[in-house]
């Protein structure tokens, strides 16, 4: 498979360098220099469907690169985006990857190596999303005879809100909202259980990452059978939906009990179902990569389980595609190799819930800062915080949860439950 | 010569480096041999317009260029030119031409003494 790339960048040497490495990966790769100084802006009429991969400066002489991305991945035919930034430009790396950013490269370290491994994932990634795309408008197609009005979910709070149309489904209440999706309280039709309905913002179902990552969502959770994981009951896709139906649970989640205040037997017993979750997870070969409080839920009987897969991966793809940087998660919550871009395993969720752990002993965070960055910088430097007086029985667990290095943390989550059973015995 | 004194005490830190002249090693992948004369070339080149650039009080044409330097310095495989570049760059936004001119002479030092062997 030939490469397609498209490199916007305001130096020449760079863009040469660029091109030479991929030229050398790729000998018949086809490569566009952009220089944003000579050329200017990239009009709406210039074809980015023709790219596999886009590589993006930073700074293009007087513009700022970010603003380039933020209107590029508004299109259509946007290919994955690769950020190239700067020594020190770590807020603008995140920036970049909230803005859309497919992945980013440091330019001052630079290498071969670092940049064919993300050119290439970016590519699957362009190939993927054709697939999904391909499969969605299959979907659609299908859908579309057999599609009756029954719930109507208003899309959004606004009073012109267009509605949402889901068969089968009567609503309660809107839940709540996230950054890519809305959750609904419903009661299905058949057997009138109450269930939830996660609905992907309509404006999100043209935008590929966020498509793949929904629909990742069903495709990862679905194959494990645990009482800790949430139950995914269906998927589907209307005209202009896509929705995943899954567990409703009643008694709210972690942070709610973080904020009445958690004993240290319960905090222990809770650890315990959450490493029983993750013990599932990892035998999957899935890496939550986002475990929070908000993320552990309470069923009525108060059993617990892990909510929330749209940020998890299979430990392969975590692998291949965290070694080229590409940072993801809750900042409070982030392994240091997680925050460094490393390789992850299922140890990286081990340390977060020692961080979930150390809250609800201690009903505070063990890192904050004033930025991301710094508090991102807390978890890779600061050693482990201490516990205070009358909870030091519990610092040998906290420290080997949350290890700087994965090397010296319990090797899984079997582990943590046998050290666990040994504090309760 | 009461001029070339002065100018060498201000900056005596690299010309005790340059008067010792040794060379400075760089190992570079052979996959850029093709690049790195040109890359070199355009960079003894660039010294000079940078001077030109501060004698003018250019400090604009300083940070383009200074950014650039930075960009592309490290992935050549010379991580001191990223510095110099980064240093050049927020020197010029803050239009402070002493420091810019030191890091001038760090620069075209680095460049005159650098040996590549290609691996």
């Amino acid at each position: 498979m030939t490469l397609r790339a498209l490199i916007v960048d305001d130096s020449e040497d760079f863009r040469l360098l660029i091109s030479q490495y991929l030229a050398l990966e790729w000998p018949d790769a086809q490569i566009t220099e952009w220089d944003p100084v000579t050329r200017g802006d990239i009009d709406d009429n210039y074809a980015l469907e023709k790219f596999d991969v886009l590589l993006l400066d930073y700074v293009l002489g007087n513009a700022d690169g970010l603003d380039w991305l933020k209107r590029l991945k508004r299109r259509a035919d946007c290919p994955p985006v690769i950020f190239l930034t700067g020594a020190g430009s770590e807020r603008v790396a995140v920036q970049a990857l909230k803005s859309g950013a497919f992945d980013y490269l440091r330019k001052h370290d630079l290498s071969k190596a670092r940049l064919v491994e993300a050119v290439r994932n970016a590519m699957d990634e362009r190939k993927a999303t054709e697939i999904t795309q391909r499969m969605l408008r299959t979907a659609v197609i299908t859908d579309r005879t057999k599609t009756t009005a029954v719930a109507r979910l208003p899309d959004s709070d606004a009073p012109d809100a267009q509605v949402v149309e889901i068969n089968g489904y009567k609503v309660i209440r809107k839940i709540g909202s996230g950054g890519m999706s809305s959750v609904y309280l419903v009661e299905r039709m058949q057997d009138r259980q109450q269930v939830v309905l996660k609905i992907l913002d309509s404006k999100l179902c043209e935008d590929n990452e966020f498509l793949m990552r929904f629909i990742q969502e069903f495709g990862l959770i679905a194959k494990i059978d645990s009482r800790h994981i949430v139950k995914i009951y269906d998927q589907g896709f209307t005209d202009r939906h896509v929705y995943i139906a899954m567990e409703y649970f009643a008694n709210g989640d972690l942070r709610a009990r973080i904020k009445k205040g958690v004993k240290p037997a319960e905090a222990i017993g809770l650890l315990a179902q959450v490493a029983l979750a993750l013990k599932a997870i990892h035998e999957f070969g899935i890496v939550h990569r986002d475990l929070k409080p908000e993320n552990i839920m309470f069923r009525a009987d108060d059993s617990l389980a892990i909510v929330d897969f749209g940020i998890a991966k299979m430990i392969s793809d975590v692998n291949s595609l965290t070694q080229t940087g590409h940072i993801l998660g809750t900042p409070y919550y982030l392994s240091p190799e997680q925050a460094q871009g490393d390789a992850l395993d299922g140890r990286s969720d081990l340390y977060s819930s020692g961080v979930m752990m150390f809250e609800m002993l201690t009903q505070r965070r063990p890192f904050t800062a004033t930025t991301p960055i710094a508090l991102v910088n807390k978890h890779i430097h600061e050693p482990v915080p201490r516990l205070p007086a009358g909870l030091e029985r519990f610092q040998e667990l906290i420290d080997k949860l949350m290890a700087k290095s994965a090397r010296v943390r319990f090797a899984s989550a079997q582990q943590l439950l046998d050290y666990l059973g040994t504090l309760s015995a | 010569m009461k001029i070339a004194a002065q100018f060498f005490a201000k900056h005596r830190s690299n010309y005790q480096t340059t008067i010792m002249a040794e060379k400075i090693r760089v190992e570079i992948m052979k996959d850029l041999e093709v690049l790195i004369p040109r890359y070199l070339d355009r960079r003894h080149k660039e010294v000079e317009a940078f001077r030109t650039q501060l004698g003018a009080g250019d400090f604009e044409a300083l940070r383009i260029g200074g950014h650039s330097l930075k960009g592309s310095g490290g992935g050549y495989g010379f991580a001191p030119l990223t510095k110099i570049g980064a240093i050049i760059e927020t020197a010029a936004k803050a239009k402070d031409a002493a420091v810019i001119e030191t890091a001038l002479a760090e620069y075209a030092d680095y460049i005159q003494r650098v040996e590549i062997v290609y691996v």
